[in-house]
């Protein structure tokens, strides 16, 4: 346990300092919080809520997988990595520190975008917060397996961006296109619950968040056993 | 305290390592000098456990909990400052908040404890690793080419923190390429080139061998005699 919390708290420190990687953590919620206050969604045609949704969509699909394959990649790269395992941190226990910093953070964004849903009923902000979640554990498990298959920093960053906006963006270039929105049925991005269709299907699409969240463990098992973090 | 015999190690179908024998004792000092590209790394990583030898055997008479090491590569956190990088390790071991400043103070960095890594010279950033090396009393201590890029002045109090450590009965095993370090620091040294050792001993007991001591020990003749090649 004194590893794992080390691990985090070093994180903790980290991020303050890391302008990069702090500022994804800002942005999207800061954005929801102007467009909302300034475009009235409903008289626009939209949903009601679309900004805080979509944005609370874009920051879970991308910011995460982004940040976190770049942490691990950096570690990996600057050999800061290795003078861990070296005083006897495991693996795992890395993992665990980084995984659990982000999942930390993703909370509170994710409880500052469902304050922004004025019109939800709070069971329904309670749920979408749940489904956000599923969504933050899945993303960093991408972020994982990014961060353990490339070689460097800069090709983390040019992948967990690449995969981040296929996850985070799919689902508002799905609004238009019925095609791609068949598609993107099978990711977890897409299956957040804030509609009356998704809570009349939310077993539904708990199953595919959990599935899409089993399938990225065993991935991530496979390569993590496969390649190890320092290879 | 470390034993090494009959050695072997391959990348691919390149030999890198061939028939390595050496031992080290309790609170020595010992050197494995050679060029780049013979094989100083490789050896470090095998005793330190981060590489499986293909054959013979590498022996470490401690746990690796109780051996510290500090490579060319530092792997100290950019961003944190000297302070946040020993607590951080501080953690890991389970010690006290105070030991890491007293680390800090024995490198001489008690004053920069709030700095940036990434504002510190490479003369700070090594001594600060090696700070990090040595903050849990390690009983073994792996230094690779620890005063290679430094200017003499931080070479010089690298040295003297290495002197320390031994008076401290603190084995120590460094890699250099430098040959009046290795005379000066060294209690036993073994002469490495192309993966193979060509000579070891002490080393003024090495230049007599082979008649180097003009006015001071010349173990860069001593190589080239070995290995027909310069040492640099």
């Amino acid at each position: 346990m004194n590893s794992v919390g080390a691990i985090f708290i070093k994180q903790s420190q980290d991020i303050f300092k890391n302008k990069g990687v702090l500022i994804q953590f800002i942005i999207f919620p800061v954005i929801a919080f102007l467009m909302i206050n300034v475009v009235d969604e409903v008289s626009m045609g939209m949903d009601d809520n679309y900004f805080v949704t979509m944005f609370a969509t874009m920051f879970v699909g991308m910011s995460l997988i982004s940040t976190v394959s770049a942490v691990i990649a950096e570690d990996r790269e600057k050999k800061s990595l290795r003078f861990l395992m070296m005083a006897g941190v495991k693996s795992h226990q890395y993992l665990l520190g980084i995984g659990g910093f982000f999942l930390v953070c993703a909370i509170i964004v994710s409880i500052l975008f469902t304050t922004m849903m004025y019109n939800f009923p709070i069971i329904e902000k309670l749920t979408f917060l749940g489904s956000l979640m599923l969504g933050s554990v899945a993303s960093i498990l991408w972020g994982a397996i990014i961060g353990m298959i490339v070689k460097n920093e800069q090709a983390a960053i040019s992948l967990g961006t690449t995969v981040g906006m296929i996850m985070g963006f799919g689902p508002m270039v799905a609004t238009f296109n019925e095609t791609i929105a068949n598609v993107f049925r099978i990711f977890y991005t897409m299956n957040f619950i804030y509609t009356e269709e998704a809570f009349q299907a939310i077993i539904n699409h708990l199953s595919i968040m959990m599935l899409n969240i089993a399938v990225l463990a065993v991935v991530f098992v496979w390569i993590y056993r496969k390649r190890g973090l320092t290879s | 305290m470390i034993e090494v015999k009959n050695l072997e190690k391959y990348f691919g179908d390149q030999r890198v390592l061939e028939d390595i024998n050496f031992k080290v004792e309790k609170g020595e000092i010992f050197g494995l000098l050679g060029p780049s590209g013979a094989g100083k790394t490789t050896l470090i990583n095998i005793l330190t456990k981060q590489l499986e030898p293909d054959s013979g055997k590498a022996e470490v008479g401690v746990t690796s909990f109780e051996t510290g090491l500090m490579l060319d590569e530092d792997g100290l956190y950019p961003r944190l400052n000297c302070l946040e990088n020993l607590e951080l390790f501080g953690k890991i071991y389970g010690m006290p908040k105070s030991k890491s400043m007293e680390a800090l103070k024995n490198v001489g960095l008690e004053q920069d404890a709030k700095k940036a890594v990434e504002s510190l010279s490479k003369g700070m950033r090594q001594r600060l690793a090696l700070a990090r090396a040595i903050l849990h009393t390690p009983k073994v201590l792996f230094l690779d080419e620890p005063t290679s890029a430094l200017d003499p002045k931080t070479a010089q109090e690298i040295h003297e923190l290495i002197f320390q450590l031994k008076n401290q009965k603190t084995t120590v095993f460094l890699t250099t390429h430098n040959m009046d370090e290795a005379v000066k620091l060294c209690d036993h040294l073994a002469l490495i080139h192309k993966g193979r050792v060509v000579e070891q001993g002490m080393p003024l007991d090495i230049c007599e061998r082979h008649q180097a001591m003009r006015t001071i020990p010349d173990l860069g003749a001593v190589f080239i005699k070995m290995t027909g090649e310069d040492i640099s």
